[in-house]
């Protein structure tokens, strides 16, 4: 048992392309019925996120932090009402696959914390979508505690 | 509910064994006992500041018990420490196994005719959607 700790890696292939399973990840209506009622996500660097996430029975909340369309997201979040040490950050990685795309999720504790009081989601209309958009980048600034 | 211990410990104790040279150390410990800096660095062939700067690394984490013998400190591994790391990282798998299953199913659902505001059908009823309930 002297392995060692690492992040929490899964993945998961699922039959649809990149592109559909990038749009559930970003736009609002798929987005709510994957991460449960009432979810929100802005996918654009810096934007906030909250999801009710059926999977725990945990509401969190949290911010994007990197955004390249269909083929990677990051964001760092926390349970609702938790302390900001608790903050981890999340990657999710899409690779086509001749039938579909391997997800890839990273989880580990984050060196970042997230504030206290985060700013709530808001949906919106204008999701980065795959072809031609420059939307991608980093935006760390303005999330350290 | 959460994790066992609050993130910033398993922060703390992750980006303890992150460090590869720190990691052996702590290997090294684990596998041949209870040593101390003089000895590991001759062992590992790493200067022995180094070594004694890791160890105290490992112990603020306590993942490595010093103990005072002599004029020397002598460091034990404790593995058992590592454990609500490996707690938070099966029960994270878990969850994300459940996230990414949901994720394929809305992804390529029966109602998937979502080009932008989604399924404008008006019911929102999740009638036809048949691994809806996620436990």
């Amino acid at each position: 048992m002297a392995s060692s700790p690492s992040p929490a890696v899964t993945s998961h292939d699922v039959d649809s392309p990149p592109r559909e399973v990038w749009r559930t990840m970003t736009e609002p209506e798929p987005f709510r019925r994957w991460m449960g009622p009432g979810s929100t996500i802005q996918p654009v660097p810096g934007g906030p996120l909250t999801v009710s996430d059926p999977a725990s029975g945990e509401p969190k909340v949290g911010r994007v932090t990197e955004v390249r369309p269909c083929e990677f997201m990051s964001w760092i979040w926390r349970p609702l009402g938790s302390e900001p040490d608790e903050t981890t950050s999340v990657e999710v990685e899409l690779v086509p696959i001749p039938d579909g795309t391997r997800i890839t999720v990273t989880e580990a504790p984050s060196p970042v914390s997230l504030p206290l009081t985060p700013t709530m989601g808001t949906i919106v209309d204008s999701a980065p979508s795959c072809l031609g958009t420059a939307l991608a980048g980093t935006a760390l600034a303005g999330i350290g505690r | 509910m959460t994790a066992p211990t609050g993130s910033g410990t398993l922060t703390a104790i992750l980006a303890a064994v992150a460090d590869p040279t720190r990691r052996t150390v702590f290997e090294r410990l684990v596998t041949v006992g209870p040593s101390t800096a003089t000895a590991l660095s001759a062992e590992l062939g790493i200067s022995r500041q180094a070594v004694a700067k890791h160890l105290a690394q490992l112990a603020e984490v306590r993942l490595a018990e010093p103990k005072r013998v002599g004029r020397e400190t002598r460091y034990s591994a404790r593995p058992d420490q590592l454990e609500p790391v490996t707690d938070w990282t099966e029960r994270t798998t878990t969850l994300w196994r459940r996230r990414l299953n949901r994720l394929g199913e809305v992804t390529s659902g029966p109602n998937d005719d979502r080009r932008g505001q989604g399924s404008a059908t008006g019911g929102r009823a999740p009638v036809t959607d048949p691994g809806d309930r996620i436990r």
